[in-house]
């Protein structure tokens, strides 16, 4: 038994904030101090008339207001409110003069921007559907198919290789070493200058893959154009 | 018998408040040196961060936003000799996050530059020495944190009857 009865009772507890709402209940003058026996543990909480504070809590905001003042307090607890100041200080100042600046950044970026490399290596290009319809079938051509698994299953050209592409994830050597046979790669997406499609091409580029271009009207614009596939027409397709 | 009275030598010149103050404020100084180009170039810094491959896109820019202000002031405080103890923790912070970034990038093979000083992805590739000079950077930390007692700082020049 620890403190019973005691107004200065001090309760530890655990993070739980149920735990801390029953041993706020427990404390109550009629309360057993036998009942708060099991949250002893690492959290110290002083009672005080009717507000139960946060000894850290008050602690942080103590330094926060005071800065280095010569309050008594554990060299860890100054320590780490004194991170949290300067992180919330910098995250705060970081965010207001973006808002101000005339070239501020979107808080989430729409798409990733292309991948770029200090190489002087050729970017991927354009291939419009005429010319892909003319090199559909043709030996040295390959179409791949950048979108994810379900999609290409649903639907995609014929004779398309499945080579899902994931931004955070570089593509393969082995996949490069793939594709460095053929004189087109074209890689497509569902639609019309696809980003990702972009991106996958001019990474092949990148990597040393001759001939990557990606499909600028997409699957869709491919099955308008009377191209041939393999399952279901696209999603956003209407003709 | 030699060796212990090496290492008491270097100890001491290590431990001594000038050279240790010098060794803070030169990491201060790489801090805020490092943040001055993503502070103008957010947008190439967002290109620099997204390079890595390491971070979904949704969150880069805030990163982007976010990590050179948090650099520059980390950088000053620790030149001031502000809450040393304090900022030392978030160099730390900082170079373990570069540190795994970079030692990622380095083991994928990842052809980029390393975005450290320059925004431009032109700049000089990255290398396995960009990660020694984070661990070299990492070490002066560890010393600051031991030896470094608030000597040499602001407040002594604000006020120099107080030591």
């Amino acid at each position: 038994m620890l403190n019973g009865g005691n107004p200065n009772f001090f309760c530890s507890i655990v993070t739980d904030p149920s735990t801390f709402e029953s041993c706020i209940k427990a404390l109550e003058p009629s309360g057993s101090s036998e009942a708060f026996q099991p949250l002893f543990l690492i959290l110290t909480i002083r009672r005080s008339s009717t507000i139960i504070k946060s000894q850290k809590f008050g602690d942080f905001l103590f330094v926060f207001l005071s800065l280095d003042s010569q309050i008594p307090m554990k060299e860890s607890q100054k320590i780490t409110a004194q991170v949290a100041v300067l992180l919330v200080l910098s995250a705060s100042l970081a965010f207001i003069t973006n808002a101000a600046r005339d070239d501020r950044l979107p808080l989430v970026m729409p798409f990733p921007p292309s991948y770029q490399c200090p190489s002087d290596e050729n970017p991927g290009s354009p291939m419009d559907l005429r010319t892909a319809l003319n090199l559909f079938g043709k030996p040295g051509t390959a179409f791949v198919d950048a979108r994810k698994g379900d999609a290409f299953r649903q639907g995609h050209i014929e004779g398309a290789r499945l080579l899902p592409y994931s931004f955070v994830e570089p593509l393969s050597k082995k996949t490069v070493d793939s594709l460095r046979g053929y004189t087109y790669v074209i890689v497509y997406c569902n639609s019309k200058d696809s980003e990702v499609s972009k991106l996958m091409a001019g990474e092949l580029a990148q990597a040393g893959v001759k001939g990557a271009f990606f499909l600028e009207e997409g699957f869709t614009g491919w099955v308008k154009a009377g191209g041939r596939y393999t399952g279901k027409v696209p999603g956003g397709y209407d003709g | 018998m030699n060796t212990m009275n090496l290492m008491r030598g270097l100890r001491r010149f290590i431990s001594h408040p000038l050279f240790i103050s010098l060794l803070r404020i030169a990491l201060g100084a790489v801090f805020i040196v490092a943040s001055i180009d993503k502070l103008r170039h957010p947008q190439a810094f967002a290109a620099a961060i997204a390079n890595y491959r390491l971070l979904p896109y949704t969150v880069i820019n805030a990163t982007a936003i976010v990590l050179p202000w948090l650099e520059v002031i980390t950088g000053t405080v620790l030149v001031l000799g502000v809450w040393i103890r304090a900022s030392t923790m978030i160099v730390w912070g900082l170079l373990f996050v570069f540190s795994v970034a970079i030692s990622q990038a380095l083991f994928r093979g990842l052809d980029i530059s390393c975005g450290c000083f320059s925004t431009n992805p032109r700049a000089a590739r990255m290398s396995w020495w960009t990660l020694i000079w984070d661990l070299i950077w990492f070490g002066w930390g560890v010393l600051i944190w031991i030896f470094d007692h608030g000597r040499y700082t602001v407040f002594q020049f604000l006020n120099p009857r107080k030591d």
